[in-house]
């Protein structure tokens, strides 16, 4: 009798040991950034970013479906170090920022695949909400400063801004807009 | 970028849309024939410029000036429309108080859209604004319409002029496809000018509601400064010159041809140096870093 309980006394502490509790992550804003790139008259392309971003995301590696991702950036610290672009992006013309001051990911589903995740979530730019999926791929970790962990993803996509509801100037800054994020969490 | 192209066919179904109208409620010999034909005729011509910009593309309505040309400019064209002075008067009232709240309407101006406590006016800034600007409004539009009943033709070169350097100015300001609304209201009002007489101040009046929303939306919803803003919208009211200056002094009384040029001449003037300053502002902002982008690197 006493051997039994001992005995699973002992599975309910290798059972409770096994198990990892998700890790909440603070985005740390000084290692993240949102950068993108637009098609000039099909003769180059223009460079931009945003500057003020916030955010936070989940990991759980014992169930990644349970991980969730949401960053945010406010629309009005788009930057392509041009005053007057700058000022025309921010216009009704294009992100509208007065009426649409944010754009936003939220996940809505996590898959783990190789070296990453496989996200799907809501993006919402210019008022409009669609779903996308991306693949993030990073997830090594590190201790910087002492005592802080952090890790960090990277994610490149494109997706059409007319879907988005900004189709003016169509015939001169592409519609397909690559976009790039990459960022780095610290564990709460 | 603006198509010259897309403007000009814009302008030219302005102007088209606006004549029709207008010859159609010449029959109507009548104060309703004339009061339809300037205000229908004006608001259609602008109308039919916007769509054919493409300003008009989506309903509900996505921008506030998308907002503004399908919600009040035409209940504007109806203000103008009514024969009766006093019914006029009060729908003027309720026109002027109603554009800049539907303007902002779900803006960052007027709504937490970036979490609690972030809009951008309190409700005290927001009421004396709304205020405010009904008053700018609906003084500006019964002034300029009152010398429009007797002045009609110069009044509406004086409006043209201000509604083509309008566009411009909005358009250098950063609201590139909105400012082109301009160029459909100065084509419109061109009509009124070029066809004359009774039609213009009802024409005038629908126009000056007009360039009062687009002068609104871009200095709130892009780059337009106040003072640009304040000097076109008020640069019809110099058209008035000669006749204050005629009522002053009865030795001041001017050549019938001189008055009706400083009541064009005057306020083109004041447009004139709002797109100076608007030029300027964006040579400057286009230049980047010294030796860097200028404007022609952004174009």
């Amino acid at each position: 009798m006493n051997v039994r309980l001992m005995s699973f006394a002992t599975l309910i502490t290798m059972i409770a040991a096994l198990h990892v509790r998700a890790d909440d992550y603070a985005l740390d804003v000084t290692h993240a950034a949102v950068s993108f790139q637009i098609s000039h008259f099909g003769l180059s392309m223009t460079h931009g970013r945003f500057k003020d971003l916030k955010g936070s995301f989940t990991i759980d590696s014992a169930k990644p479906s349970a991980s969730k991702f949401e960053l945010i950036a406010k629309a009005d610290s788009v930057d392509t170090d041009n005053a007057k672009r700058d000022e025309h992006l921010k216009s009704p013309d294009f992100f509208n920022t007065k009426q649409h001051p944010v754009v936003s990911f939220k996940s809505t589903a996590v898959k783990a695949i190789k070296d990453g995740y496989e996200v799907t979530g809501d993006l919402s730019l210019h008022g409009v909400t669609k779903p996308i999926t991306v693949k993030l791929s990073g997830g090594k970790t590190a201790e910087f400063p002492k005592g802080v962990t952090r890790t960090g993803y990277t994610t490149n996509f494109t997706i059409k801004r007319s879907e988005f509801g900004m189709d003016k100037m169509l015939e001169g800054i592409g519609d397909d807009v690559q976009i790039s994020v990459s960022f780095e969490g610290t564990k709460k | 970028m603006p198509d010259p192209i897309v403007i000009l066919k814009a302008v030219v179904l302005a102007a088209v849309t606006t004549s029709i109208v207008i010859l159609i409620a010449s029959r109507l010999q009548s104060r309703l024939g004339t009061r339809l034909g300037g205000a229908v005729g004006t608001g259609a011509g602008a109308l039919a410029g916007a769509w054919m910009l493409g300003l008009i593309s989506r309903i509900p309505p996505s921008d506030a000036l998308e907002r503004f040309l399908l919600f009040l400019f035409p209940i504007a064209v109806v203000t103008e429309s009514i024969t009766r002075d006093r019914i006029r008067s009060i729908l003027r009232l309720v026109v002027s108080a109603s554009v800049t709240p539907l303007i902002v309407y779900k803006s960052s101006y007027v709504t937490d859209l970036f979490g609690p406590g972030s809009r951008e006016w309190s409700p005290a800034v927001t009421a004396a604004i709304y205020v405010g600007l009904a008053i700018v409004l609906f003084a500006t539009w019964t002034a300029v319409s009152r010398l429009a009943e007797r002045s009609g033709r110069s009044v509406a070169f004086a409006v043209a002029g201000t509604a083509g350097g309008t566009a411009v100015t909005v358009m250098l300001s950063g609201y590139a496809s909105g400012g082109q609304l301009g160029m459909a209201v100065a084509a419109a009002v061109g009509v009124l000018a070029l066809l004359g007489g009774r039609h213009s101040s009802p024409g005038i009046g629908v126009a000056t509601v007009g360039l009062f929303s687009l002068l609104v939306v871009g200095r709130l919803f892009a780059g337009l400064t106040t003072l640009n803003a304040v000097l076109l919208f008020a640069a019809p009211l110099f058209a008035w010159f000669p006749d204050l200056l005629a009522r002053r002094s009865n030795s001041m009384r001017l050549a019938t041809s001189l008055q009706t040029g400083l009541r064009i001449a005057l306020p083109l003037a004041v447009v004139a140096v709002a797109l100076v300053l608007a030029q300027q502002k964006f040579a400057a902002d286009s230049a980047g870093h010294p030796g860097e982008a200028s404007s022609s690197d952004y174009q």
